[in-house]
């Protein structure tokens, strides 16, 4: 991996950042982070801030764990991570209630979710524990954001589709006083907003980026 | 030393557990004043919109010393018991009944704070009723309930359809305000009853009930008040 010589924004670190939003993207390729991706992607409001909390968790995280990397025994490693993964929650937790307190209270439960998401025990694993902390930096952003960009994506056709809004703006008119497209006849889709459908979506956005980047399809 | 010995494992977490605790004990600390704080607001802020004063959650404090009069907590028999409502838990303090005695514009209004179970966890809210005992507004929240189902019962439009209803019924018995699902023939339900919400029925089931009980002890002291 990286070694000293290497420029900060060199070719192979780029690549740390660039290659969750594709080829490695936590959610449809690995498959990580779905149980979040259920539960926060009804209001794209909701989405985009947990999308940036898992980001400065598990960039931080990373870089936590990759100093910490040769003094950790390896016999309770996960036990660490998981500790430095569970303070690293709870101090978001207490500085949201403190200085952002609507975000924290439309999130509630989810920012606790945090802690039990898929993507920041992989990333610790998998890369922070083997590389220095800039590059686990810049891993833990990437994979942050790659998780952010499908919740995103998801969080806008639920929203759209099941109450007619985008950021809570109300994009196609209001359903209560029937203007818009409601005065039209169009009803909001009840089913985009239970949990069911953001699997299908999950599932949709695979099979787009799949039929787009031909080798992330398995070989029989 | 080495990394893998048994003693180093305990010397590790041993150190990581009391380094963490620490760090979260010092934030939890010197963050406890300004979230209070916030919370303590935010509830002003509720109490207020309950009979149509709209502020920012900064500066509820001000508003709410200039609207509420007085406030009253009695117990399970009608007395009072003290005069510090706006501090009293009812999430936690049984047997205690906190009331809200408001002014605006001339008018006087009781704020009533309810709290019950929705679908997933605790609903509340704040009905506030004028002198004839007509719903005036009504602020409800919730903790868990699903977003753009149970969770519409923050929305505007549900909260402005309890305005006009009677909590007393034509014969003055307590009739409590209810979530009713249907149509009903008329485009206004029956007093006292609002129309429920698609697909939260399970929620509009613990508002029914959390307005029906919840209002119960409050018939004596709303009644005695009136003459």
């Amino acid at each position: 991996m990286a070694d000293n010589k290497e420029g900060l924004f060199s070719k192979s670190n780029i690549k740390l950042i660039t290659n969750p939003f594709n080829d490695d993207n936590p959610v449809t390729v690995q498959v990580l982070g779905i149980c979040s991706a259920l539960a926060v992607t009804v209001q794209m409001k909701n989405a985009f801030v947990m999308a940036l909390s898992v980001t400065a968790v598990v960039a931080f995280g990373n870089v936590i764990i990759s100093l910490l990397r040769n003094l950790i025994p390896s016999r309770i490693r996960i036990i660490v991570q998981l500790v430095v993964a569970a303070a690293l929650v709870i101090l978001v937790d207490q500085i949201l209630k403190a200085y952002s307190y609507d975000v924290s209270k439309q999130l509630s439960v989810f920012v606790g979710l945090i802690i039990t998401n898929c993507i920041l025990m992989g990333r610790f694993e998998a890369f922070a524990l083997g590389n220095k902390p800039w590059p686990a930096f810049l891993d833990g952003l990437g994979n942050g954001l790659g998780y952010g960009i499908i919740l995103m994506i998801v969080a806008f056709f639920r929203e759209l589709l099941g109450s007619g809004k985008l950021f809570g703006f109300e994009i196609l008119g209001n359903a209560v006083d029937k203007t818009g497209a409601y005065a039209h006849g169009y009803v909001n889709n009840g089913f985009m907003l239970l949990a069911p459908m953001a699997l299908v979506m999950v599932g949709l956005v695979i099979w787009v980026q799949r039929s787009i980047n031909k080798k992330l399809i398995e070989k029989k | 030393m080495n990394r893998e010995s048994n003693g180093y494992t305990f010397l590790f977490a041993t150190v990581m557990v009391v380094l963490v605790a620490s760090a979260l004990a010092f934030a939890s600390k010197s963050l406890a004043e300004k979230q209070n704080k916030n919370i303590k607001n935010e509830k002003m802020q509720y109490i207020l919109k309950s009979f149509g004063v709209a502020v920012e959650r900064d500066s509820s404090d001000k508003e709410y010393k200039k609207h509420i009069i007085s406030e009253v907590v009695f117990d399970d028999n009608g007395n009072e018991i003290s005069k510090d409502a706006f501090n009293v838990d009812i999430a936690k303090e049984k047997g205690k009944f906190p009331i809200f005695n408001a002014e605006k514009d001339g008018k006087k209004f009781y704020v009533i704070p309810v709290r019950g179970m929705g679908l997933w966890d605790a609903i509340w809210g704040y009905v506030s009723v004028d002198e004839n005992f007509k719903v005036d507004g009504i602020v409800f929240d919730h903790k868990a309930e699903t977003p753009g189902l149970g969770g519409e019962i923050t929305q505007d439009y549900f909260q402005k359809s309890f305005i006009g209803e009677h909590v007393f019924d034509a014969n003055g018995n307590l009739q409590g305000l209810k979530v009713v699902k249907g149509y009903t023939g008329k485009d206004d339900k029956a007093d006292g009853e609002v129309d429920a919400i698609s697909g939260a029925t399970l929620t509009g089931n613990g508002v029914t009930e959390m307005l029906v009980r919840g209002l119960k002890p409050y018939e004596k002291y709303l009644k005695s008040s009136k003459k």
